[in-house]
């Protein structure tokens, strides 16, 4: 279960991550 | 402070001075794709990581592949780092039959060597099969590494760049403004530089004694018996051995930091004589130093990367100064107790608690500034037990935000947004326009620089706020006081700039802090990156304006003391309030 719940953590941080490049090429792009 | 105290320092520097430009220009040769005296032996071997990758090694990325590139590969080292721990009871290589790793220390050290951070909340010898050291945390003490160097070439070639299309077919999202290939450049900084580096070093430090072996810990009889706590006799000692050469280069070289023993090159199977010292020492610093090199010689004027290298120097030599000052003049609470601090040809004098003597005052002084100035993170001394004073410049160095060296690729491509903010505010103030190398520097490139100075103190307060506060927080705080709120800090510090090293007074090692130290050490690390490639694709964009003259010339000395005053002034702004609160105000208390 722990397991679970850390894989998931680094998943969704790494998901918002590529959240981020989206925000600054849309912010690049003004 | 010694003549031979003054000596070392000076013969330390003088290495590293020396090394920077031959290094540099190798690395320069490396990155842009030029041959080197290594082609013929490593050309095969690059070729075929690319062929059984399936890297497409020609074609250019633009910033988002190339961001989305690194976070993938990073995403799925730190999975592997962190099986690796959880099944470890059932995996070959472990002689000392050592469990599986808990979850949340799992996460917390996969977290710690994927981000270059190699924060360590446990200890090497008693909790990480030989398997988990050497496929796990070994192998990210190199991708890492070069995760970070990859990600600065990125931004260098952004800024020497002129706008040019894409290879066809391009890849998605873009058509211009390609930074280079992140499978390429991840391969040739782990083949062409870290590896050989590593090589040599490894084999030096061997001679010297360093361990390298895959047999089971040994039971020696001690020469002279000892009796414990318990009243009972002790006449053997179990002497912990394994891999650790290997890793101990690379920890350097990569400015990783973490220890295969716990108590990292404070052991003498980890830095046994003071040529195993020099040579570490001189490791730390040696790629992020030359890597100003390499960088001026990529954008054509050298005179740039010695700029660059300059301002790093003048903050890093007063914060030297300090520490060796602080800890030679030795503690007051000793002095009180009649204990003899004074420099002689006999002891190294000055404040020796947490201190092997085998290296002193100055060499432990001078480790702690260039652990930290790197985002090294290792120790061979405990930085706990410094003077408030030492103490404080080892944390405030990190606070800068390990621009100041910092870790290979990360603390110059740290120092490059700091050159940013530097030039955008110069030009406010003159009525020039901001530009650099030629880059005109807008409002996306601010806000991006803006991000990656600021998203690490945001992470190092608040991080430090909430423990404090917090029930989970503050129950591992053992010492009261100042320096209790200097060790959260630290720790904070240590964990929100990618450094590692630590307060040892503080246990780290809780749900809490694996859990809160873990993000802070993912946040510093990509939020950072994904910023600095986006500046470097809009950067790659823009065409290069001739220097004219209306041009601020970026490497005059007084480009460098503005380039100073930019980063103490963010530094000292950020952090004086909570450094007031603790080394400074334990300090104060001392001399009452």
């Amino acid at each position: 279960m722990h397991d679970l719940v850390f894989v998931v953590f680094v998943l969704v941080f790494f998901a918002v991550s590529l959240g981020l490049i989206a925000v600054c090429q849309r912010l690049m792009e003004g | 402070m010694t003549t031979f105290g003054w000596l070392q320092i000076g013969l330390y520097l003088l290495l590293l001075l020396l090394l920077t430009k031959p290094l540099g220009a190798y690395m320069a040769r490396v990155y842009q794709g030029e041959r080197t005296f290594l082609e013929a032996l490593l050309r095969p071997m690059e070729q075929f990581i690319y062929r059984a990758s399936g890297a497409r090694a020609q074609d250019e990325m633009d910033w988002k592949t190339y961001a989305t590139a690194m976070l993938v590969f990073n995403a799925l080292g730190l999975l592997v780092v962190y099986a690796l721990q959880r099944l470890q009871d059932v995996l070959p290589l472990n002689p000392q039959d050592l469990s599986a790793v808990s979850p949340d220390l799992a996460f917390n050290t996969a977290v710690s060597f994927a981000t270059n951070t190699n924060w360590q909340g446990y200890s090497g010898e008693t909790t990480m099969s030989y398997l988990t050291q050497m496929l796990g945390l070994t192998v990210q003490n190199f991708v890492s590494a070069a995760t970070g160097l990859a990600a600065l070439v990125a931004l260098v070639r952004g800024l020497a760049r002129r706008p040019a299309p894409l290879s066809s077919p391009p890849q998605a999202g873009g058509t211009e403004g390609g930074i280079g290939n992140f499978w390429v450049d991840l391969t040739r900084s782990v083949l062409y530089i870290l590896l050989p580096l590593s090589f040599l070093l490894a084999l030096a430090l061997v001679s010297q004694g360093v361990v390298q072996t895959f047999g089971s810990y040994r039971t020696v009889s001690l020469l002279q018996p000892i009796t414990d706590a318990n009243d009972q006799t002790v006449t053997q000692q179990t002497l912990a051995l394994g891999p650790a050469a290997s890793q101990i280069a690379i920890k350097q070289l990569g400015t990783n930091g973490g220890g295969f023993f716990s108590t990292n090159s404070a052991h003498p199977f980890e830095n046994p004589t003071p040529l195993s010292n020099l040579l570490e020492m001189l490791a730390i610093l040696l790629i992020p130093a030359a890597l100003c090199y390499t960088f001026g010689r990529m954008v054509g004027d050298t005179r740039q990367g010695w700029a660059v290298l300059a301002a790093m120097s003048i903050v890093f030599a007063p914060m030297v100064g300090l520490a060796v000052w602080a800890e030679q003049s030795g503690n007051p609470a000793f002095a009180r107790l009649g204990v003899d601090q004074t420099a002689s040809d006999l002891q190294a004098g000055g404040n020796m608690e947490g201190k092997e003597v085998r290296f002193g005052i100055v060499n432990s002084a001078l480790w702690a500034t260039a652990t930290t100035a790197a985002s090294n993170g290792s120790v061979n001394a405990m930085h706990d037990s410094f003077m408030p004073l030492g103490g404080l410049a080892a944390m405030w160095l990190m606070q800068l935000g390990e621009v100041v060296y910092g870790g290979v690729g990360s603390g110059l491509y740290g120092m490059l947004a700091f050159v940013i903010i530097a030039v955008f505010v110069a030009g406010l103030m003159v009525g020039r326009t901001p530009e650099y190398l030629g880059k005109k520097i807008e409002a996306f490139e601010m806000k991006m620089a803006s991000l990656v100075i600021l998203i690490p103190v945001l992470v190092v307060l608040v991080g430090t706020a909430v423990a404090v506060v917090t029930p989970a927080g503050s129950a591992s705080v053992f010492n009261p006081g100042p320096h209790g709120l200097s060790e959260v800090l630290y720790a904070f510090s240590s964990a929100g700039n990618n450094n590692g090293s630590a307060f040892a007074g503080l246990n780290a090692n809780t749900p809490f802090y694996n859990v809160a130290l873990g993000l802070a050490m993912l946040i510093a690390r990509y939020w950072l990156a994904i910023p600095v490639l986006a500046i470097a694709g809009s950067l790659a964009r823009k065409n290069k304006a001739p220097a004219g003259a209306g041009t601020l010339p970026t490497h005059t000395p007084l480009f460098v003391v503005w380039l100073i005053a930019v980063v103490v002034i963010v530094g000292a702004l950020a952090f004086l309030p909570a450094l007031a609160l603790g080394p400074l105000v334990e300090h104060l208390m001392l001399g009452a």
